[in-house]
């Protein structure tokens, strides 16, 4: 037995396990959009309550407007909402443009908070601290800066919200509005459709287990208040939060009918960056919840704990490990003697790959093709990789950022003005 | 090619044929129109079910089928038969014997019982004497340097005297000396019934294929084979290569009985043995798979199988390829077992349990029909293991544990015996398991069908074998794996197709009929 047989053996348990996990959660899934798609999504409620809906905004000019009228359109009771905009920082012409739309729109309640260098720019935690801070709603709302919400949205958020005093927060589903930029950001959609919502949809059917996207959830402010506001430390501060939710014995509930359309990254240096800080977010919620895993009180979010680990422990040592063995094995320098041991192995991942994907695409509107199963097979060849690279990067950031005692910096995702589908800087 | 030398071929070919497969064919056509039945008296003892167990075995060690059935159950049906066997009747025998003697069928008796009036009836001139509760004393000859002697104990008996075809043995009890085996045209009559001593079982296979050969002369003659007995991984692989080299140095063909091993077949003692049986089986021996020990009856095939596919493997990875399998003489009687072995064509037999596992309800040899090239167990007449039988093919087994003096003596023994030794590679062999088909043909392996080498290498070691390794528990044989995986994935798929059908019509029906209300996106 050599240490590629151990390697090689240890990726095919490890593929295998996640693969199965993912099968099943996509079943999960699929019957509960299924299901939520009989109905309207709607609970109505006999009185609305006020919600702020919340939009930390760095440097966000270009689709601040765009986002805010979005908002604007919420069939929501509009004197049973705000509209904070948390202007952290920014040095474009944000400031501007938030107080035009004020002007445009007087009968609104729109809050615009404008921060300096001081106490702002500290990352969006804070950011949502700040506006949490002039916030008056019992509900609180959050939408990213590029976000272009539906309608119906943030009432079929609230409406579910108010349905059962045991969820914490409802969130619902988010799309790739510029999907057709680049092939970057096709696979940014598939990824968005089949691993963050299919996936969220599974989850919340078996175990009613929810991750917050970080946009597009509403969640009560006395939650907030009880846990003290936001972490800032956290990059990826919607997980960070969602572990807390859990362990206050909420639930988080997904309403996959309430859509927002958002602009994801088209360029590689883009999306790299944003991933990097998801991952390194990620892995500051991991180790700060690990040893949850061992508390019997911690309930639910156990799960979800685990089920990050194993995504960033299992997945990312398993797909490393088989690529050394592919390529060392090709190039001759070593030899994979395990008894059965068959490509066939490999092949069928390939499929259950593809085919899982391709629910997701199938069960949203305009999504799917024939095209797809070739996007979604180079994508596992090219995208995946880009994955693992993206964690290894995390991973040497928050080793280099704990050894040299550095504060997680939040970079901001750089945006660009869409025309009829082009992109334009 | 012209014509006279297509003549030529030509005929050899038709000699060729005619000389050898007729030869063969006419003799084994003859052997089995011999269809024999042993009858036994109605409610048989224990004792006397061992002595039905062991005419039953010898029977199918010389390759016919045998019925055997009670008195009361075989009265009526004497007429089918060729040759009759009666072991140890007792009572009341009158019709018994009248529908015997009416029959006229090759008869041979066992024990005094119902001797008399078979005689009588069949006109006989011999005289008999009958003995009451005696010691008999019975010797009998193999040849002029194999003269053996015993002591029975007799219960009541009844001896032959008159003129006969053939003798061979004597007994003498209370004065009395007679022939031990008395040959009268097809009738032979011999008054013992004790077939648990080494001599009288030796004697009875010699006596009875004779009595069944339907030549004149002596049957054929069939080789013995020398098996070094039941070794294990932590045999001491220097004890094992001492006997080994001697066989060799001999020019004597062996066989080595390895027991199966289901785990750690990496281990160091492990591959030490191995490197032994390659040694071995490069130089002429032939390696065969001892059954596993099985505590219970068995009762699931698939299991047992299951583990002598791992046991063949972990022999197959060092590339030794075990040719048969060595099996327990009870497992001739057992549904189950004979179902065990049916993947192997090559069958030695091992005398195990004193007790009977004959199910007397079978009421006939099927083995027998399962076709196995069966090597039955040398009977022992002396402490060397000298073995006189060469009506059937016989393996001599040696334990290492025995010391080599020991073995060496025995060795000598056995080639002094004049009974020939025999390669197990001068016959072809399958042995089915698992996905694994290993089969020779004249002395090559193919393992899967494809040919494999035995030359040996010198094994290279892995010194400070680590014992506990962390990882040995994910090691096994993938192919389990792949099998339960394809099955998961093919359902999975067919569930995702129909998911993403479904979804797909959903998504049409929303197209082409939407809801009111309902913003185009």
């Amino acid at each position: 037995m050599t240490w590629a047989d151990i390697l090689s053996m240890y990726s095919i348990y490890a593929i295998w396990v996640l693969m199965t996990i993912n099968i099943v959660l996509s079943i999960g899934g699929y019957i509960y959009y299924l299901r939520v798609n009989k109905t309207d999504g709607h609970i109505p409620l006999e009185e609305y309550p006020v919600v702020s809906v919340m939009v930390p905004a760095h440097n966000e000019s270009i689709v601040i407007q765009k986002t805010v009228a979005a908002l604007l359109k919420f069939d929501y009771p509009i004197d049973k909402y705000e509209i904070i905009v948390i202007n952290d920082n920014s040095s474009d012409d944000s400031a501007e443009v938030l107080k035009e739309i004020q002007v445009r729109n007087p009968n609104r309640n729109i809050i615009v908070v404008n921060t300096d260098n001081k106490a702002g720019g500290k990352g969006k935690s804070n950011a949502l601290n700040i506006g949490f801070s002039v916030a008056k709603g019992s509900v609180i709302a959050i939408y990213d800066a590029d976000n272009t919400p539906e309608p119906q949205a943030l009432r079929l958020l609230v409406e579910n919200l108010m349905s059962d005093d045991k969820i914490g927060a409802v969130i619902g589903k988010f799309r790739t509005r510029n999907r057709n930029a680049s092939i970057l950001s096709r696979f940014v959609n598939i990824e968005t459709l089949a691993y963050q919502c299919m996936n969220q949809a599974g989850r919340f059917f078996f175990f009613k287990l929810c991750t917050i996207p970080g946009t597009n959830f509403v969640m009560r402010r006395s939650i907030i208040e009880e846990i003290g506001g936001w972490d800032p430390k956290a990059l990826s501060e919607d997980t960070e939060i969602s572990f807390r939710i859990y362990r206050m014995g909420y639930y988080i509930k997904m309403m996959p009918l309430a859509v927002t359309w958002e602009q994801e990254p088209h360029l590689l240096p883009i999306w790299f960056k944003q991933r990097t800080r998801w991952a390194k977010g990620n892995i500051y919620v991991l180790l700060k919840n690990f040893k949850y895993i061992f508390d019997k009180d911690a309930g639910k979010m156990r799960i979800d704990v685990l089920y990050y680990l194993m995504v960033y422990i299992l997945m990312l040592s398993s797909l490393i490990f088989s690529d050394i063995i592919f390529i060392s094995g090709v190039l001759g320098f070593i030899h994979v003697s395990i008894s059965g041991f068959s490509p066939l192995l490999w092949g069928m991942a390939i499929i259950v790959f593809i085919l899982n994907v391709l629910i997701t695409l199938a069960i949203e509107e305009n999504e799917f093709s024939w095209k797809s199963v070739f996007l979604i097979a180079l994508m596992l060849f090219t995208y995946s990789k880009l994955w693992v690279a993206v964690v290894i990067n995390a991973l040497v950031q928050s080793i280099t950022d704990h050894l040299f005692k550095r504060e997680a910096k939040w970079d901001k995702t750089v945006r660009y003005v869409e025309t009829s589908g082009e992109v334009k800087k | 090619m012209t014509y006279k030398r297509f003549a030529v071929l030509l005929w050899i070919f038709i000699l060729a044929a005619a000389c050898f497969p007729m030869k063969a064919d006419a003799s084994e056509e003859e052997l089995e129109k011999t269809e024999i039945l042993v009858v036994y008296n109605n409610n048989p003892t224990d004792e006397e079910m061992m002595g039905v167990q062991s005419i039953v075995k010898i029977i199918t060690y010389l390759q016919h089928s045998i019925v055997f059935a009670s008195v009361d159950e075989s009265i009526s049906d004497l007429d089918n038969y060729d040759s009759i066997i009666c072991y140890g009747l007792k009572g009341n025998l009158d019709r018994f014997m009248t529908n015997l003697t009416e029959a006229d069928k090759a008869v041979f008796i066992l024990g005094s019982g119902g001797v008399e009036d078979y005689v009588t009836q069949k006109g006989y001139e011999f005289t008999c004497d009958r003995i009451i509760n005696s010691v008999a004393s019975v010797s009998y000859e193999f040849s002029e340097e194999n003269k053996f002697s015993v002591l029975l104990n007799l219960e009541d008996s009844v001896l032959l005297n008159g003129q006969f075809n053939y003798v061979k043995g004597t007994i003498t009890v209370a004065n009395l000396t007679a022939n031990l085996y008395s040959r009268y045209d097809n009738f032979v009559y011999m008054p013992s019934t004790d077939l648990s001593n080494s001599l009288m079982q030796a004697s009875f296979t010699k006596e009875v294929a004779q009595w069944l050969w339907p030549f004149s002369g002596e049957p054929f003659s069939y080789a013995q084979y020398i098996v070094i007995n039941e070794v294990y991984p932590f045999t001491p692989p220097e004890k094992l290569l001492e006997v080994v080299d001697y066989l060799i140095d001999l020019k004597l063909p062996f066989v080595i009985s390895v027991m199966p091993i289901y785990e750690n077949g990496e281990y160091p003692a492990m591959e030490r043995l191995c490197e032994v049986l390659k040694y071995a089986q490069a130089n002429g021996g032939a390696i065969i798979m001892h059954a596993p020990v099985i505590n219970q009856e068995a009762d699931n095939v698939k299991q047992i199988w299951e583990y002598l596919t791992i046991a063949t493997v972990a022999y197959t990875n060092y590339g030794i390829y075990p040719l048969g399998i060595q099996v327990p003489e009870r497992f001739m009687f057992s549904e189950i077992n004979r179902e065990i072995i049916q993947r192997y064509s090559t069958v030695f037999w091992y005398g195990e349990s004193k007790e009977a596992s004959i199910n007397l309800t079978e009421q006939f040899n099927t083995i027998y029909k399962d076709g196995h090239q069966m090597i039955g167990t040398a009977i022992h007449l002396d402490e060397l293991g000298n073995s006189q039988i060469k009506v059937h093919s016989t393996a001599l087994y040696l334990d290492i544990y025995d010391g080599i003096d020991m073995i060496k003596d025995q060795i000598q023994a056995c080639r002094q015996s004049g009974i020939p030794l025999k390669s197990l590679w001068d016959i072809d062999h399958k042995v089915y398991a698992d996905n694994l088909y290993l089969h020779t043909e004249q002395g090559q392996v193919y393992f899967n069908s494809s040919k494999v080498s035995l030359d040996y290498k010198p094994f290279e070691y892995e010194e400070n074998y680590n014992y506990h390794n962390a990882f040995q528990w994910i090691m096994f044989d993938l192919k389990g794996l792949n099998e339960k995986l394809v099955f998961v994935v093919a359902i999975s798929s067919i569930v995702f197709v129909i998911f993403i059908i479904k979804a797909r019509n959903i998504n049409k029906r929303k197209f082409l009929f939407p809801k009111e209300g309902r913003e185009d996106k």
